[in-house]
């Protein structure tokens, strides 16, 4: 799973500190997923959708061969 | 990796295996050497608690620092693993200092051997005491259970998150492979001493077993039917 967290974060000028607070996460938790060592439940996901405005798939991409 | 370890494995156990075949009467005794064993350990015991007390004290003033932006991620990343080296310091630290009482009163050292290695071992109980401490130090806005609380260890899963519950499950998982090799290597290792040596082993090799048949039905019959 490819993310495009990081840039959203800084197209917000957000920290990891700030966007862990607002998805109710640890900061480890953003960075993990940054560093795309782990997939977030669709709860996080849905979260951090909302604080960016945008939709799950275009935050969370997975390629073709990890949905077969 | 695994192939080292098996390897090292292989001549540890063949060199033992050899050695209480060709020379059945040898005595592999500690004992000749215990005092510079205890001198050794008395060191090292005594580095590890300056270590980890050091290691106590920068945490704490570091975690005072009010930053901002990236500097506060980079401040929080070296808090996390500042964390991470000192509760490996101070469970080093408590293990040798539980092994340092031990051979001291086992090898009749003298009395001032014993005391300092009974004053290390309650120092590494206190650091390990007020380890969990620096987690509050760490996340002030998070509601720990108190250190005290029977349930501590459950109540610390629960209110991780699902990230640092990853995390937790790849390192322990880890570590609990280890330890059912080593452990299982700790016995072949007690049975060519005790072949080598002339003094059983067998009380130490019951124990292992025991642990080890414990912790791998523990951990089975927590898995089973979920």
């Amino acid at each position: 799973m490819k993310t495009r967290l990081k840039e959203l974060r800084a197209r917000e000028g957000m920290n990891q500190t700030e966007l862990a607070k607002r998805a109710k996460v640890s900061r480890q938790t953003v960075s993990l997923i940054e560093r795309e060592e782990f997939v977030p439940s669709l709860l996080i996901a849905v979260r951090m959708a909302r604080i960016f405005n945008e939709p799950i798939e275009s935050i969370f991409i997975f390629e073709e061969e990890e949905l077969k | 990796m695994k192939l080292i370890a098996q390897a090292l494995m292989g001549a540890i156990v063949g060199f033992f295996a050899t050695l209480a075949i060709l020379k059945g009467d040898i005595a592999l005794s500690l004992a000749r050497f215990s005092f510079e064993l205890n001198l050794f350990l008395l060191v090292a015991g005594a580095l590890l608690i300056i270590g980890s007390t050091i290691y106590y004290f920068q945490f704490k003033q570091a975690a005072q620092k009010e930053v901002s932006g990236e500097e506060e991620d980079a401040l929080d990343d070296w808090k996390y693993n500042r964390f991470s080296d000192i509760s490996m310091a101070i469970h080093a630290t408590l293990i040798t200092n539980l092994l340092f009482t031990c051979t001291s009163t086992l090898t009749e050292q003298p009395l001032w051997m014993i005391s300092i290695s009974g004053l290390f071992l309650v120092i590494s109980l206190v650091l390990s005491f007020i380890k969990p401490t620096l987690i509050r130090i760490m996340y002030p806005e998070r509601s720990f259970p108190s250190p005290n609380d029977k349930d501590y260890s459950k109540k610390l899963m629960e209110i991780s998150d699902e990230g640092e519950r990853h995390v937790m499950l790849q390192g322990l998982y880890k570590s609990f492979n280890s330890v059912n090799s080593l452990l299982m290597l700790g016995i072949l290792l007690l049975l060519f001493y005790s072949l080598a040596s002339g003094a059983s082993q067998l009380f130490g090799i019951t124990v292992i077993a025991v642990i080890l048949l414990f912790t791998n039905i523990q951990y089975i019959l927590s898995v089973k039917g979920k």
